[in-house]
């Protein structure tokens, strides 16, 4: 489906056609039950965070100054909606290996990975996200299915922009490492 | 190659963008849409005691009521209608029998009473009633 641009249907909810906003639900439904779902790692909870955060952002439609995407305003308050409701469990964050993260080089991990098949590099991949902290999937998800600019990433996690930079970085060697070792592993 | 480029230019950015993204049960759209409360109407607000400015009425009201008090002044030349010496005049002669009549009425006892109560409930009333219409709404 095609949408239009998402000012399109805040104007019209905002004249009073309510049934507008199905298409704002239905155009980003997938992304923010993706943060939700990288953050609470359960269907049930993701749904009904990402449900409230869209019902929260309808009510809070009039406030939204606009000053940034409206894409970048819902991924926020699904995050901190996420965020929230982790808040009672105690995050265990998985310290990164400094190791890995400092002495392996991209290019070094790449030939290895590169030449299995797609569908092989993708259950790579799915396997080493699973090993990410929670944050680092919503980063990941963020920046390259969203298509969010370091800012607008910053803007919605809170975190500072070098900071969102560096953690991407460290991200990916983590991944390529996780994705090298994995493969080797299976060759062994 | 700057650091944005680093993040975007290779296998893995590819990789990650082609693994489809998750997606939310299928009546996804309408448990939301239920659970919305339609938005009420844009209110079109105006300022009445402002609207005023915008008609040329109460300009022509008031350029009236300039041209009265000019025409009926002892101005010369402008004097156009008669003064207010002969207004007041008048007014004596029309109203005297009105207030002539008043006089002898309230000097009834009977009458001022009726009058006096009659009045203060008609007040009393219409206070009552600006009241509850205004708390109505």
């Amino acid at each position: 489906m095609k949408y239009q641009d998402d000012n399109f249907y805040i104007e019209k909810v905002l004249n009073g056609d309510s049934s507008a906003y199905a298409a704002l639900v239905d155009k980003h439904k997938n992304l923010v039950f993706s943060i939700a779902l990288k953050v609470l790692n359960s269907r049930e909870d993701a749904e009904e965070i990402a449900q409230d955060a869209f019902i929260k952002a309808f009510h809070s439609l009039k406030s939204f100054e606009r000053k940034s995407k409206f894409s970048t305003w819902l991924y926020r308050i699904v995050y901190n909606a996420a965020i929230s409701h982790t808040r009672k469990r105690v995050l265990e964050t998985i310290p990164m290996d400094n190791y890995v993260i400092y002495n392996y080089s991209e290019e070094s991990m790449r030939p290895g990975v590169e030449e299995v098949d797609m569908n092989e590099q993708q259950q790579l991949l799915i396997k080493a996200m699973k090993k990410l902290p929670e944050e680092d999937n919503v980063l990941i998800t963020l920046f390259y299915h969203g298509n969010n600019s370091i800012e607008e990433i910053s803007n919605i996690t809170g975190l500072s922009a070098s900071n969102v930079k560096v953690r991407l970085h460290r991200i990916r060697k983590k991944l390529h490492s996780d994705m090298s070792n994995m493969l080797s592993g299976r060759l062994n | 190659m700057n650091t944005d480029d680093i993040l975007n230019d290779d296998f893995l950015s590819d990789l990650i963008r082609k693994m489809p993204l998750e997606s939310p049960s299928d009546g996804f759209v309408n448990k939301v849409m239920n659970g919305i409360e339609p938005l009420p109407a844009p209110i079109n607000e105006s300022y009445p005691s402002f609207i005023w400015v915008k008609s040329s009425i109460p300009y022509f009201v008031i350029g009236l009521a300039i041209a009265l008090i000019m025409f009926s002044s002892d101005i010369p030349d402008f004097n156009f209608i008669y003064g207010t010496e002969y207004l007041s005049g008048m007014f004596i002669k029309v109203f005297h029998p009105l207030v002539a009549f008043l006089k002898t009425l309230l000097s009834s006892r009977f009458i001022s009473y009726t009058l006096l109560i009659g009045v203060s409930a008609g007040f009393i009333f219409i206070v009552d009633k600006l009241f509850s219409r205004r708390f109505a709404a």
